[in-house]
């Protein structure tokens, strides 16, 4: 009831003071994040988009979007509001918040300072601007939505078969934002402050369904700060997260090994690739097994194997048990010498 | 929360109940008051205003059925009492052939519907709902919703889409989805020259299967465009992920006047490419005898505007160029450069106009007009003119010499109506011999006869037939314009022009056959007596651009005695 009265006064509120503009309510709003939401264009790979959004945070082309495979390609391009085409190079990433940081040379942008989003109460005004199907080329203004917010939850959810790793609340929207292309969007309040910004397209493992979230913009400024997050010292090899999950990518690196989320009402972790000269190789594991248990804990699914895998104590081994064909196969592994 | 809270403080249970209730029946209060407050009683009277308005706009809304099964369907919207609405090229595609279909109104019954023209390329059809069973009603009797102007809209402006999504209205009530408008401009590929939606409307409300054809709504009940797509995510399926398409109406506006005549229209090309170099939009191939040619444009010009809009881009070229009709007059705006040796100078503007020609459609679609239809629209814009314009066409009179009298019934005096007698006199005599303001030689019979040609519509009620067509639509000064033919013995033709939305005459054209050779008629001042009104000066513009103003005379009476209430007798 409140949440729906706090929208309803906002509604009334914005009417009054700009009844007489013609443009409404939320055109300033509108208006100021669509010059701040640049279009992104790289490579895709398979069912991945090779576009995506970014938001910019600094007046000299500093810009956040969304960790994807459109990082990886070898030529990353924003396109700015106005239509300049500039090349982007990644300055850093976050894994545990699945954010990148990209930089363009460009002075005087027009740019969001990253605040907060603990004012916004379910049922408030929210606007949504982002390169949604890049139906916007150059410099025609980016696709604007209008919803609420629905609510801040913690998300238990996957990425066609890979688990999303990020495990902190995010903002649930009453927009549709899980769409191709607008991860890396912005999520605004009604006076035009970033308030989130829009996470990769995942499935809510609970509904089976998409999920229309944003990542806070506490966690953005965050990132931005560099504040040490639980996933980037994983990849560092250092301490085991406070949730004691490791990150697909955290895997891959320190372990030189691939899991793949097969799906299933029983979905044991299989190993999808294994990188030469790795720990993963040295223990003997193979590129089809699936892999059961860890130090006689059995693990169900690739989240298992990824937490158990994170909560070893640096230098420890790890005794695992495959199931390769029809057998199953002891292991020993040890983690690399030095940090990846 | 507030239950926990007051736990918390008493640490009594009993107490703890009574307090929480407490607690709860001061934040009802809050709500109350809030529910009684200013603020939300203008959300309430917004939210009432809203509800009325969509109700009404449902009344027109159409959801269309190829057949009596109702095997699939679409949507589609009234917008005349006759029953004329429009729907999707792609919705009416499933009975192209016969031309027959059904639509449901929110009134529970199914109507025979009838397709009247179409515009592939635009993804647009017209069609007349057949209200046999409302007759009783009078030839008025369906909801219609008035059209919007969809330049005046905003990106987040609050926009209804009703329709028929997934065909589930059984009782052919619309759903009704709201959503903000997220784009404009935008540009949603067809395939080849169809179903190109250019310069569209695009809508974060939700668009399924089956609101195709629907309209769009603003929230004053006005439609603003016709929905026909939307971005699906594959993986998904068809349904709706916040990415609607709508044809703006403006667009359609121009293709209604062909539509209504009942034919197959044609989207219009200038015969150009344009390349972007440096900052600059360059004619870079033009195609030899094409509207641009002989328009005068030239290889290597910077085109700076068409239609009035200033372009950057090849796309925004494109988008423009795809929602105007065949033939339609447009103005060009380029930039010269200056010959070789002209070093330093910035080259010229040059303002031109271009009548598009027609875009073939890669369709092995047939569509003949129908004659009959045709006429019969002839016949209703005459009646449009004569009712908007109080033009009292049945009281009238032709007399002799050029001079046009008629009577009518004056209505200004508020006591009674008071009958009147008008004489026009054209300022030439048509016998021969100059009169006042024509002296060239030759030129009185010419002018005479034209006149006779202006006042057809005006003064007698014309036998429609062989000869009469109305076609395509036009623009005269900015106004979408119906455009009526007459083809004449020797080969001549008439063109009256009446306004889209207003039925006022715009313009009046004879030529050989050419229309860029044409003489031009405009209706200057109007003169209004009793209810009666007529242009009291007319401007003449003839091939060579030579311009001749001429006043017509009148004076106004008293009905005239015996002889002429005698010719009045049936």
């Amino acid at each position: 009831m409140a949440a729906i009265l706090a929208a309803l006064l906002m509604a009334a509120q914005r009417a009054s003071t700009d009844h007489e503009r013609a443009a409404g309510p939320f055109a300033d709003a509108i208006r100021a994040a669509q010059q701040r939401v640049v279009k992104l264009y790289g490579g895709g790979i398979g069912m991945e988009q090779g576009y995506g959004s970014g938001v910019i945070v600094s007046a000299d082309g500093g810009i956040v979007t969304t960790i994807s495979v459109l990082l990886e390609s070898p030529s990353l391009r924003v396109v700015l509001w106005d239509g300049r085409k500039l090349e982007a190079r990644v300055t850093a990433r976050d894994e545990a918040r699945q954010l990148a940081e990209i930089q363009v040379d460009a002075r005087d942008l027009p740019y969001f300072e990253p605040g907060r989003s603990d004012h916004l109460q379910p049922g408030d005004w929210l606007i949504f601007a982002a390169n949604v199907f890049k139906v916007a080329e150059g410099d025609e203004p980016v696709t604007a939505m209008v919803g609420v917010l629905s609510g801040r939850a913690t998300l238990e959810a996957r990425r066609r078969a890979q688990d999303f790793v990020y495990e902190g609340p995010v903002l649930l929207a009453d927009v549709i934002v899980a769409t191709p292309g607008s991860a890396g969007g912005a999520l605004l309040d009604a006076d035009g402050r970033l308030v989130g910004v829009v996470g990769k397209a995942v499935i809510s493992k609970r509904t089976n369904t998409w999920v229309n979230y944003a990542l806070p913009v506490e966690e953005v400024a965050a990132f931005l700060r560099r504040e040490a997050t639980p996933a980037l010292n994983r990849v560092a090899g250092a301490e085991p997260s406070a949730s004691g999950i490791a990150s697909e990518r955290t895997v891959e690196v320190a372990w030189g090994l691939r899991l793949f989320d097969v799906g299933g009402v029983v979905r044991p972790a299989f190993v999808e690739r294994v990188r030469v000269d790795s720990a993963a190789a040295r223990a003997g594991l193979w590129p089809g097994d699936l892999i059961v248990s860890m130090n006689g804990q059995a693990l169900a699914t690739c989240g298992d194997v990824r937490a158990a895998l994170a909560k070893l104590k640096a230098g420890q081994r790890a005794t695992l048990v495959v199931k390769r064909r029809e057998e199953l196969v002891t292991l020993e592994m040890a983690p690399e010498a030095g940090p990846q | 929360m507030r239950h926990g809270r007051g736990l918390a403080i008493s640490g009594v249970v009993a107490a703890a109940h009574a307090l929480a209730l407490c607690a709860a029946g001061g934040e009802m209060d809050e709500v109350d008051r809030l529910i009684a407050g200013p603020t939300l009683r203008a959300v309430r009277t917004d939210e009432a205003r809203r509800i009325a308005v969509l109700e009404k706009a449902a009344r027109a809304v159409v959801c269309i059925f190829p057949d009596r099964e109702r095997s699939s369907g679409g949507s589609g919207v009234l917008i005349s009492a006759d029953g004329y609405g429009l729907t999707n090229f792609h919705v009416a595609g499933g009975f192209v052939e016969t031309r027959r279909g059904y639509g449901g109104l929110s009134d529970g019954r199914l109507y025979p519907l009838r397709l009247v023209g179409v515009d592939p390329g635009g993804d647009v059809a017209l069609f007349k709902l057949e209200g046999q069973d409302r007759a009783e009603a009078g030839p008025a009797a369906f909801d219609f919703a008035p059209l919007g102007d969809s330049d005046a809209l905003e990106v987040g402006q609050w926009v209804a889409v009703l329709g028929n999504p997934f065909t589930l209205a059984e009782d052919y009530t619309p759903t009704v989805t709201l959503g903000v408008i997220s784009g404009l401009h935008r540009y949603q590929e067809g395939q080849g020259n169809l179903l190109e939606y250019a310069d569209c409307i695009q809508v974060s409300t939700s668009i399924n299967p089956g609101n195709s054809g629907g309209p769009l709504f603003d929230l004053e009940g006005r439609v603003i465009g016709i929905n026909g797509r939307a971005s699906f995510a594959e993986e998904r399926g068809r349904v709706n992920v916040g990415l609607g398409y709508a044809v703006s109406i403006n667009q359609i506006k121009r293709f209604l006047p062909g539509l209504r005549a009942g034919r197959l229209c044609s989207h219009g090309t200038l015969g150009i490419m344009v390349r972007r170099v440096g900052p600059s939009l360059i004619i870079g191939a033009i195609q030899g005898l094409s509207p641009a040619e002989r328009a005068g444009l030239q290889l290597g010009d910077e085109l700076l505007e068409v239609a009035g809009r200033p372009l950057r881009t090849p796309n925004q070229y494109n988008n423009l160029l795809a929602t105007l009709p065949a033939n339609w007059p447009v103005r060009v705006k380029v930039r010269r450069p200056p010959p070789l040796d002209g070093a330093g100078h910035p080259g010229r503007e040059i303002d031109a106009v271009a009548r598009l020609e027609p875009l073939p459609l890669r369709t092995p679609l047939v569509y003949t007009v129908d004659l009959e239809h045709n006429h019969a629209q002839i016949a209703w814009l005459l009646d449009e003119f004569e009712q908007r314009n109080s033009m009292r066409v049945s009281d009238r009179l032709s007399a002799g010499r050029g001079a046009l009298t008629w009577s009518g019934q004056a209505r200004d005096d508020a006591a009674a109506a008071r009958p009147f007698w008008v004489t026009v006199t054209p300022p030439f005599d048509v016998t021969g011999g100059a009169a006042a303001g024509v002296r060239a030689g030759g030129l009185p019979e010419v002018i005479a006869r034209e006149w006779a040609g202006l006042s057809v519509p005006l003064v007698s009620r014309p036998a429609i037939g062989l000869g009469w067509e109305m076609l395509d639509g036009d623009e005269v000064a900015g106004e979408v314009v119906y455009v009526v033919e007459r083809r004449l013995s020797d080969g001549q033709r008439v063109r009256w022009k009446f306004g889209l939305t207003t039925a006022v005459l715009r313009q009046v054209t004879f030529s050989q056959g050419d229309e860029a050779e044409a003489i031009v008629w405009t209706p200057g001042e109007i003169a209004t007596w009793g209810e009666l009104r007529w242009p009291q000066t007319w401007l003449r513009r003839d091939r060579a651009g030579a311009e001749l103003s001429l006043e017509i005379a009148a004076y106004v009476a008293e009905p005239p005695a015996e002889p002429s209430r005698e010719r009045r007798k049936p």
